[in-house]
């Protein structure tokens, strides 16, 4: 592995609320080397979009996120708040869900797009680049002096692309950036950000719940389950061959159509995610296991070796008895 | 927003006056009183005389007859004349009208900048030592009546220290025409003018927090705030436009009470404008200014809720559209 660009390390995302302490990110960890892909799946609550609002400290105020996120070496959780505006959109990116709120609705897009380019690049011909940016995605530079009601949803998404490509910046996060959209609309944008991404050599963190998505978009995958990465590897392999039970329950989920496989078989979990606050002893997944062992709830798992290239946080991949 | 919906919204708003302008007429009609006797108590009038004066203030004839001559007499803006002066109606309320502009103006709009800051500062530090003196003050001030408010600042400042005149609007030994006439009657203004400025300052605070807050959780702030922009940038730029739109209606409305919003601090004054001139009419009766003064009221309240309604679109793109 090249040299990485952005290194995570024992990220920990704590909320404290009315509602009490709820850790919702326990210590994860990661690397992404330059133009190198990789997804980030779970389900709701698992924690991964508290990921990609901790790389940017964009998270709500009196939220506690303590590790490491080096960027280039440097830390961006510890940042000077000059710095790390300056850092913020330049170096890293993020890729919003489109549903309609991320964008100001009172303001046309191409100034939006503009803003960010005229702070991070003063001089600058902001107009010139927001027409280059919303051609690159697809749009007609016109619908800059659009509001973003008058936009589709999938054009919505595009815009939130063009302006989280405006400064140029090396990391790319796109947290869940095709939810609020059809299947025919998912899969424009999804070429687009892979097309975009493979042109302008973007280290790109792909956040979703699709783990089907990830095997298409990005060459390695890992699951989260409860706050933690559960599996890791190569995307193929985790989602057709997934060493842990939940990852390969979420492959599951996904059926791949057309194939004969998927047809009669009972897909889905059984239960909900745990809550955060109570998290069950041992391996937190064990309730919801289909192949758990008695000892399975004293426990302490944590990411052990399945291959070379690839690690399970589970005791199967331990071999001995089940 | 095209001439067509213009046109609708204009044609409501005469709609709603032409029912005010009749209502009006029953409401006055159903309390009973006689001018004539008022008026000339004591004096021996001939029946001759009587009828006169009775054809004069339009009480003769059947009920439906004096509807069709006040009909007639309100749209050529001729209100009848007052019981009390048996002056013209309409040039006893252009008389004040000035007086009234000038204190409740100054202080709607004094209170609307002071008021909205602060609601601004409280809600975008929502919980902090700020926003609980803030929003301390603004409930205090919300809540105290203010002709009490009138009358403890007269004590204090006017009685007690003697820096301001306990009432009316000039000094009759002061100067005459120029500035020295017009810093005379500021001098006499402050009072009255502080006291309306606290009293309507705390309503805006409080509207203006609470939709700060409501804002202040939009995905779009989080976006703004990864492009790299400053706190102070986010709020102002973002979420304060947004923040200001359901405040618009509020604001328009509270111009509408501009000419009526200061009876009691008025009469505590002595403050001749319309205030004062609704409180003589009250004593009265004096219906016929009452009826008058009625109108120009609702004619306001009327005429600024359009201005906010043809306003909201030039905000709001999303109402544009519509």
């Amino acid at each position: 592995m090249t040299v990485p660009i952005l290194r995570v390390r024992d990220l920990r995302v704590t909320y404290r609320g009315e509602r009490g302490v709820v850790p919702a990110v326990r210590g994860v960890s990661f690397e992404l080397g330059p133009g190198e892909t990789l997804g980030l799946a779970g389900e709701s609550g698992c924690g991964k979009s508290s990921i990609a609002g901790a790389l940017l400290r964009v998270l709500p105020r009196g939220t506690e996120v303590t590790g490491e996120v080096l960027l280039d070496g440097e830390d961006v959780l510890t940042m000077k708040p000059g710095r790390l505006r300056a850092v913020r959109w330049s170096e890293m990116a993020i890729v919003f869900q489109g549903a309609l709120h991320s964008l100001n609705p009172v303001q046309r897009v191409g100034s939006q797009i503009a803003e960010a380019i005229e702070l991070h690049q003063p001089g600058a011909d902001a107009r010139g680049r927001v027409s280059e940016l919303l051609e690159l995605v697809g749009l007609p530079a016109r619908r800059a002096i659009d509001y973003p009601h008058q936009l589709s949803g999938g054009q919505r998404q595009r815009v939130l692309i063009a302006l989280a490509l405006a400064c140029n910046p090396r990391v790319l996060v796109a947290d869940e950036p095709t939810t609020a959209l059809d299947v025919m609309v998912q899969a424009q944008v999804l070429d687009l950000l892979q097309r975009l991404q493979r042109e302008l050599g973007l280290a790109m963190l792909f956040i979703t719940h699709d783990l089907s998505m990830l095997a298409h978009v990005c060459r390695r995958t890992a699951v989260m389950y409860a706050g933690r990465i559960v599996e890791e590897g190569p995307s193929e392999d985790v989602f057709q061959r997934a060493a842990h039970p939940y990852a390969a329950a979420l492959a599951a989920a996904f059926p791949v159509i057309g194939d004969p496989a998927f047809r009669k078989r009972p897909v889905g979990l059984v239960g909900d995610p745990p809550d955060p606050r109570e998290l069950p002893p041992g391996c937190p997944f064990h309730p919801r296991c289909a192949v758990a062992r008695p000892d399975c709830d004293s426990i302490e798992v944590e990411l052990w070796p399945v291959a070379a290239d690839r690690r399970a946080a589970c005791v199967h991949v331990l071999g001995g008895p089940r | 927003m095209t001439a067509r919906l213009v046109a609708g919204k204009v044609l409501g708003a005469l709609g709603t006056l032409a029912f005010v302008v009749v209502f009006n007429f029953f409401l006055f009609r159903v309390v009973e009183s006689n001018p004539v006797a008022t008026l000339y108590r004591g004096r021996n009038l001939t029946d001759a005389q009587r009828e006169e004066l009775t054809r004069q203030f339009g009480l003769d004839g059947s009920k439906l007859e004096q509807f069709w001559r006040y009909m007639e007499q309100t749209l050529q803006l001729n209100f009848g004349r007052s019981y009390a002066t048996n002056q013209p109606v309409i040039d006893e309320i252009w008389a004040a009208t000035p007086q009234t502009l000038a204190l409740v103006g100054t202080s709607t709009v004094l209170a609307m900048a002071i008021g909205l800051a602060m609601g601004v500062v409280a809600g975008w530090r929502r919980g902090t030592a700020h926003d609980r003196v803030l929003t301390g003050i603004s409930i205090v001030t919300w809540s105290t009546p203010e002709f009490w408010l009138g009358m403890l600042l007269l004590t204090v400042f006017a009685v007690d220290l003697g820096l301001f005149p306990t009432g009316g609007i000039s000094d009759p030994s002061g100067p005459d025409g120029g500035l020295g006439e017009l810093l005379d009657q500021a001098h006499h203004m402050a009072l009255p003018c502080l006291t309306l400025t606290i009293a309507y300052l705390g309503e805006y605070a409080l509207i203006m927090r609470s939709s700060i807050i409501d804002v202040a959780r939009e995905d779009y702030l989080t976006l703004a705030r990864a492009k790299g922009l400053r706190d102070a940038q986010v709020r102002d730029r973002h979420a304060l436009r947004n923040a200001l739109l359901p405040s618009t209606t509020l604001i328009a409305l509270s111009f509408g009470f501009v000419l009526s919003g200061a009876i009691t601090v008025e009469t505590v004054f002595s403050w001749p404008g319309l205030g004062l001139l609704t409180y003589e009419s009250l004593r009265g009766p004096d219906l016929p200014m009452l009826q008058g003064l009625f109108l120009l009221f609702s004619a306001a309240v009327i005429v600024f809720n359009l201005a906010a309604e043809l306003l909201y679109p030039y905000l709001d793109p999303r109402v544009r559209a519509r």
